[in-house]
């Protein structure tokens, strides 16, 4: 991961927003348009922002959650539960910490009741990663022979456990 | 959940037998992405709480689903049509003899409306468990929504 810090003419709101405020500042303002907006980390604290070269494997699923956060209130179901926004803050959270040499990358998807979705599937391997906003996340997890593996109230903090990265890996 | 209930005497044709046909309409990607159908298919909280939705095959009709899918692909996602991938038909009694350690995991209780008499709901006989648990409960309902076929087929055979 490489990191340069963004300087330039940024004017980021003046008090009282978290970073997970600051990001969809960013997206909503669309200030930058030669940059990636996944590629952005804001810093509340200095008011600055920064500019993050991802691993190729991270890039795309950073950028996934910033499609899936901006879709127009006209394309959602009635009656659906949307993510909110620290559900999607939680799943970047977690992304950043995804190991880089993982081979097998999740399909991201939103369901009915406000989770943000992870599932990797390969090769009779299944995982089924979710976030709803809490700051932790949950999974259930299959190997091709039938071990299974369970997750509760994990930290979005925390790296993917060793047994699921294991499972990506190969 | 009582499976023997009747959700609207005079308007519900009553509980669902075992040997009913239940549809499930699919959606590209809502649903079903590359073929593989997703997880996030399957809400946690319907199976908890609010119903995993069904029709029942004997009391809906073929216009009426298809009337439901055409109302759903009228709304793009992210830009894109949404694609119907048909719809996934399986039995009650598939999805109730779906166990975890010798034990029931999923009902199929009536929950019919007057504007669809022929619906039913799929929820966990145990809602107080943990998401992992019911996230690997899930993956056992999963199989049945990959048997798809179009609405037409489903209503001939």
């Amino acid at each position: 991961m490489t990191i340069s810090t963004l300087t330039s003419s940024i004017e980021l709101p003046s008090a009282g927003l978290d970073s997970s405020s600051l990001m969809w500042e960013l997206i909503s303002h669309r200030f930058l348009s030669s940059v990636p907006l996944a590629q952005f980390r804001c810093q509340p604290e200095t008011r600055t922002a920064q500019v993050i070269t991802w691993e190729p494997v991270i890039l795309p699923l950073l950028e996934r959650l910033v499609e899936l956060r901006s879709t127009p209130e006209y394309e959602r179901w009635p009656g659906a539960d949307w993510p909110i926004q620290a559900a999607f803050l939680d799943a970047s959270k977690f992304t950043e910490r995804l190991p880089a040499t993982m081979k097998t990358t999740p399909y991201i998807s939103l369901s009915d009741d406000g989770e943000v979705n992870f599932a990797w599937s390969r090769d009779g391997m299944r995982i089924d990663l979710g976030f709803y906003g809490s700051g932790t996340y949950s999974f259930y997890g299959r190997d091709k022979e039938g071990k299974e593996w369970f997750g509760d109230d994990i930290s979005v903090a925390s790296p993917l456990p060793k047994e699921l990265a294991a499972l990506l890996a190969g | 959940m009582d499976e023997s209930a009747t959700a609207a005497p005079g308007i519900s044709p009553g509980p669902v037998l075992d040997g009913e046909s239940l549809l499930r309409e699919m959606l590209n990607p809502d649903h079903v992405v590359d073929e593989v159908v997703q997880p996030s298919a399957i809400p946690l909280m319907d199976l908890r709480k609010r119903g995993f939705s069904v029709h029942r095959l004997d009391h809906v009709t073929r216009k009426f689903v298809e009337d439901s899918i055409s109302e759903k692909l009228a709304r793009p996602f992210q830009g894109r049509v949404r694609v119907s991938e048909g719809v996934a038909r399986f039995t009650a009694r598939a999805v109730r003899e779906i166990l975890d350690n010798g034990s029931q995991v999923f009902v199929v209780v009536d929950t019919s409306k007057d504007s669809n008499r022929g619906h039913a709901s799929i929820y966990l006989s145990n809602t107080g468990m943990k998401d992992s648990l019911a996230r690997s409960m899930r993956s056992k309902l999963i199989p049945l929504l990959e048997n798809r076929m179009s609405v037409r087929e489903a209503f001939s055979g």
